[in-house]
């Protein structure tokens, strides 16, 4: 019993500091407001689908940037969608590096796009990770009494 | 009906629209959306669309859905660009929702 309160605070522990370190922002809370009894795996599912469908456009925009000359617009649609599903989800620090991304396509910065293209990797590699580990932990601690959280 | 190609945020106002209740009928493309509200309109209350991403003109999509079938519209929109809003508005939009979009 005693394990499983220390599990508990261990989670909320996690949660918190993804918020405190910038990681998540209040849309994140919101998709947990949407779970409940008749959807248990909320979060966990779209976050799951979130990783999916940034695969695929992290490859998109990979391959865009090997051609040459770089077809801004394109690149910009693809962020667009990218930066649209991490704010989906609350992903603070990603949705920032797509929007500065996105101001580069908009002055036609080709080798600021790259640059930028990195740092919207590392982020979405770090924010994915944490994510995995929040949900392996709070997998292992069980359901909980969900009354009261704060951000 | 929500139409989104985004199937994150789709994802999100799905359970969303839900949670308040109501039945939802989901469509990634506009174009397929637009034939099941043409054949079944009278099943729909309401529509949320995406601005983006929905491989037809939005404001199109506005256009048809509120002269042709006079269902309210509710638009979706990332941008907080004030001609975007009032473009969405004059072109039928109900009303307008900042994405990402809370409950």
């Amino acid at each position: 019993m005693e394990r499983n309160n220390q599990l508990h605070r261990q989670v909320a522990l996690m949660r918190q500091s993804l918020f405190d370190q910038g990681y998540l922002d209040e849309q994140f809370v919101q998709l947990e407001e949407l779970q409940d009894d008749t959807n248990p795996n909320f979060v966990e599912e779209v976050v799951t689908l979130y990783y999916r469908d940034s695969a695929r456009l992290v490859a998109s925009i990979e391959q865009a940037l090997d051609n040459r000359p770089l077809d801004f617009n394109r690149l910009d649609s693809y962020m667009h969608q990218f930066k649209g599903s991490s704010s989906s989800i609350g992903g603070r620090k990603v949705k920032a590096e797509c929007s500065q991304f996105r101001e580069y396509c908009r002055t036609g910065n080709g080798e600021g796009c790259i640059r930028t293209f990195q740092q919207v990797k590392r982020e979405y590699a770090t924010l994915r990770k944490k994510l995995e580990a929040y949900f392996q932990l709070a997998r292992q601690a069980g359901p909980r009494d969900t009354a009261s959280r704060s951000t | 009906m929500a139409i989104d190609g985004n199937l994150v945020s789709l994802s999100v106002l799905i359970a969303m629209l839900r949670k308040c209740m109501y039945g939802v009928s989901t469509y990634a493309k506009a174009t397929e959306a637009l034939q099941v509200l043409r054949r079944y309109k009278y099943d729909f209350d309401i529509v949320v669309a995406a601005m983006v991403g929905i491989d037809m003109d939005s404001l199109d999509l506005l256009k048809i859905i509120d002269s042709e079938l006079g269902i309210p519209v509710i638009v979706a929109s990332a941008s907080g660009d004030q001609q975007v809003i009032t473009k969405a508005i004059f072109h039928g939009a109900r009303d307008i929702l900042k994405k990402p979009v809370r409950i």
